[in-house]
């Protein structure tokens, strides 16, 4: 089997020495790694995610790797059969199941798995040689979290091409090819408002925001928020309560300081002219006969059509 | 929950995200293994990345939740985890009350056979000596006399007797010999009871055998020892106590074994006896204190001609002194010590199942540990064989590897057999992915190329189950 290329600069002592320490717990020789091949990974590794780090530092970081399973992807990454075969008596099952938990559906689970299989292998050659995705692992987090995330990372950008695919069926609907682009409704947002919110927002600290976003954007639930960030789902409701209402005081105060009165911020808050705007052309397309225009709705860029 | 005004959904979601983190750097963050500084960068950024928030979600372990992504609140995604910590909270509550219970009731329930062993120990006893006459109360100066005569005269058939009472108690309830005060300080009452009840000068003890015959006997041997006893041997208030100190309550008048109390209390009505059944001796301590005197009613059986009656006088009735009933116990009936080692055998085996461990490691070794985890120690299965799958339950132990290699042991590892199951013309030749036994017959291993055999007889027949 090939092993690991060296990099052009040799790994530096710290990793050396490491690599020297835990070279027969990591099961690299079973695979035919030498204790220089575990160096150079290591290098790798400590380059890619901690090229400032300083010694001790550097010890450090290799230290928190998850060696074992660096070792085993960088295995199977080369081609070493042995390394694959330990790999799917370990993952095969596993694949699928975190398919499953992904897709919620078996046949997008196994179409999902399947796929990921591929990359892993190496089906794409790169300049004569086999690139697999497990070459990109570096033993930050566990493999089979790497191998969720990875998953989880191709079924999101399957949902978003799905999402913008246009489908033929739909082109050739009554009407539809004299479709013209529907705007989206152009709404005159107080810039003092909007910079009071951009402040108040740039404000919060991130774990802050990211609760915001989870919750009001991405309709996530407290369980689930709670979950992402390894706290009780208390101490989640707890913080969303808190933020809503400080920030809707941040937000009060800086219209304050652009200018409002508390009475003018308040309603500039309350009142949503899109809201408004929304009813009206709600109000309008029931009144009227049948849809002149396609429902399907194209992105485009905001123009000057009327609000 | 207060909703936020649209002005601040519309910026949120308007906000630059920035480079996307990789695929590791997500993953170390679901695990909660990042420095706090990588940490913070990547929890800045999927604030305000719709994609990675979704791949994170996506990406984080779930728990056994029940929630239902899309559902703000509801009363099912509040039902949400069924572990939640006020669930793990009286979880761990229920656990402790039942762990505390079971050991109050295994403690009482020892206490109570314990007690039980000792009445019938004392109903034999008593049905056996039925029509012998109650042993007397015996003045200190007679116990005196008694010994000194004896231990003159008769040191041999004191050690006979002693050994034919060791004899017998070891014939009925083989127990390890209990530490005793010395031998030769002792003086095997029930033999002098026989021998002097034949002197004139006691009538009291005539007929009178005090000397053990087992457990199925039921008596009770006395050693009558003149004098306090030695420093080392004097009674600890509150030593013996415990499982390895079983008593017997047994009340004061009326009983035809010698009462005895712990330590140096004067007796009363229903003081805890200890009964010494081990070392077939129980040792009378004639103490200086004797507050009160103690007074037993003996009426012989009969009385052989030309006895002397007993030392206190014309009656039947010999006051003796309280201190001389205060039993100082030195070792443990056999009875007593046999169950208490069984239960703390018993219970130390159950605290060794309980925190034994057993794991594959990385490298395909199979190890144990018998501190739960603490340690690890590896274990020989075969020479070379590496293995990925494992069943432990009790001692019986399944291993699987690669090519079908399969190895089964019912003695927690002390002996392995290797299995090669066959079914019709199919054998297993696949890497054993997974091995699960329900219990010790039933189980069912399955192969990374997904084949599934299973087997109903612990092993020793396998059917490969059609997919």
């Amino acid at each position: 089997m090939n092993p690991v290329s060296q990099s052009v600069a040799g790994p530096p002592r710290e990793i050396q020495t490491l690599a020297a320490e835990c070279y027969a717990k990591c099961g690299a020789e079973k695979f035919g790694f030498t204790c220089d091949d575990v160096a150079s990974i290591l290098a790798e590794v400590a380059r890619k995610h901690a090229p400032a780090a300083g010694p001790a530092q550097l010890r450090e970081f290799c230290i928190s790797l998850k060696m074992e399973e660096l070792i085993l992807a960088r295995a199977c990454a080369a081609g070493n059969e042995r390394a694959w075969e330990t790999f799917m008596l370990r993952y095969r099952e596993r694949l699928h199941e975190i398919g499953l938990q992904i897709a919620r559906e078996d046949s997008a689970a196994r179409e999902l798995s399947d796929s990921l299989y591929a990359d892993l292998y190496g089906t794409i050659a790169r300049e004569g040689k086999r690139v697999s995705k497990l070459g990109s692992y570096t033993g930050r987090g566990s493999l089979e979290g790497w191998l969720r995330t990875v998953m989880a990372q191709e079924h999101v950008n399957r949902y978003r091409r799905h999402k913008r695919t246009v489908s033929l069926d739909e082109e050739t609907e009554e009407g539809a090819q004299f479709a013209t682009p529907e705007p989206d409704p152009v709404t005159v947002v107080d810039p003092r408002l909007e910079s009071a919110t951009d402040e108040a927002l740039g404000a919060l600290p991130p774990d802050e925001r990211f609760i915001l976003a989870a919750y009001f954007l991405d309709g996530r639930t407290l369980a689930e928020i709670a979950r992402m960030l390894a706290v009780h789902e208390s101490t989640i409701s707890r913080k969303l309560d808190k933020l809503t209402k400080s920030l809707r005081k941040q937000l009060l105060a800086g219209l304050g300081r652009r200018g409002m009165n508390r009475r003018q911020a308040e309603e500039a808050l309350e009142v949503d002219v899109r809201d408004l705007t929304l009813n009206i052309r709600d109000r309008l397309a029931q009144d009227s006969g049948g849809a002149a225009f396609s429902k399907k709705k194209v992105e485009a860029p905001a123009g000057d059509g009327s609000g | 929950m207060t909703e936020i005004p649209n002005i601040v959904r519309d910026r949120l979601r308007a906000a630059q995200a920035g480079d996307h983190p990789d695929a590791n750097l997500l993953t170390a963050f679901a695990e909660q293994v990042l420095p706090d500084r990588e940490r913070s960068q990547v929890l800045e950024h999927v604030a305000r990345c719709a994609d990675c928030r979704h791949v994170l979600a996506l990406a984080t372990p779930p728990m056994a939740s029940t929630t239902v992504p899309g559902h703000k609140d509801s009363a099912l995604a509040r039902k949400g985890s069924r572990f939640g910590w006020p669930m793990l909270r009286w979880g761990a509550l229920a656990a402790c009350v039942v762990i505390v219970g079971t050991s109050v009731f295994v403690r009482h329930d020892l206490r109570r056979s314990q007690t039980v062993a000792y009445m019938k120990l004392d109903a034999g006893s008593q049905t056996a000596q039925n029509a012998v006459p109650r042993p007397p109360a015996i003045s200190e100066n007679a116990v005196s006399n008694l010994i000194t005569k004896e231990e003159k005269q008769e040191p041999e058939r004191a050690r006979k007797a002693e050994h034919d009472n060791k004899s017998a108690f070891a014939a009925a309830k083989p127990v390890a010999p209990a530490p005793s005060a010395p031998a030769s300080a002792l003086v095997d009452y029930g033999t002098r009871a026989k021998d002097l009840g034949s002197r004139a000068d006691s009538d009291a003890l005539s007929n009178h055998d005090l000397s053990p015959k087992g457990a199925a006997a039921g008596s009770v041997s006395g050693t009558l020892r003149a004098g306090p006893l030695p420093a080392a041997q004097q009674p600890v208030p509150g030593k013996d106590e415990g499982l390895t100190r079983p008593t017997a309550t047994l009340p004061l008048v009326g009983r035809n074994v010698v009462n005895a109390t712990n330590g140096s209390a004067p007796p009363q009505a229903s003081q805890p006896v200890q009964i010494s059944g081990a070392s077939e001796t129980v040792e009378v301590q004639s103490g200086a204190e004797q507050a009160e005197t103690s007074t037993m009613q003996y009426s012989p059986k009969k009385e052989a001609p030309g006895k002397a009656k007993g030392a206190a006088g014309d009656s039947s009735v010999v006051t003796l002194p309280a201190s001389a009933t205060n039993f100082e116990d030195k070792t443990l009936t056999a009875a007593a010590e046999t169950r208490a080692s069984r239960l703390e055998s018993e219970l130390a085996r159950g605290a060794f199942a309980s925190s034994s461990r057993w794991t594959i490691s990385s490298v395909g070794q199979l190890q144990h540990s018998v501190d739960s985890g603490k340690t690890w120690q590896p274990v020989t299965v075969a020479e070379k064989a590496t293995f990925r799958a494992l069943s432990a339950n009790g001692p019986d132990l399944w291993v699987g590897g690669p090519a079908g290699l399969l190895y089964h042991s019912s003695d927690a590892g002390g002996h392995w057999t290797q299995i090669k199951p066959v079914d019709d013309s199919a054998t297993l030749t696949s890497d054993v992915a997974t091995i699960e036994f329900t219990d010790r017959q039933h189980g069912k291993l399955t192969t990374s190329t997904g084949e599934i055999w299973i087997t109903a007889d612990a092993g020793q027949t396998w059917r490969k189950q059609q997919s």
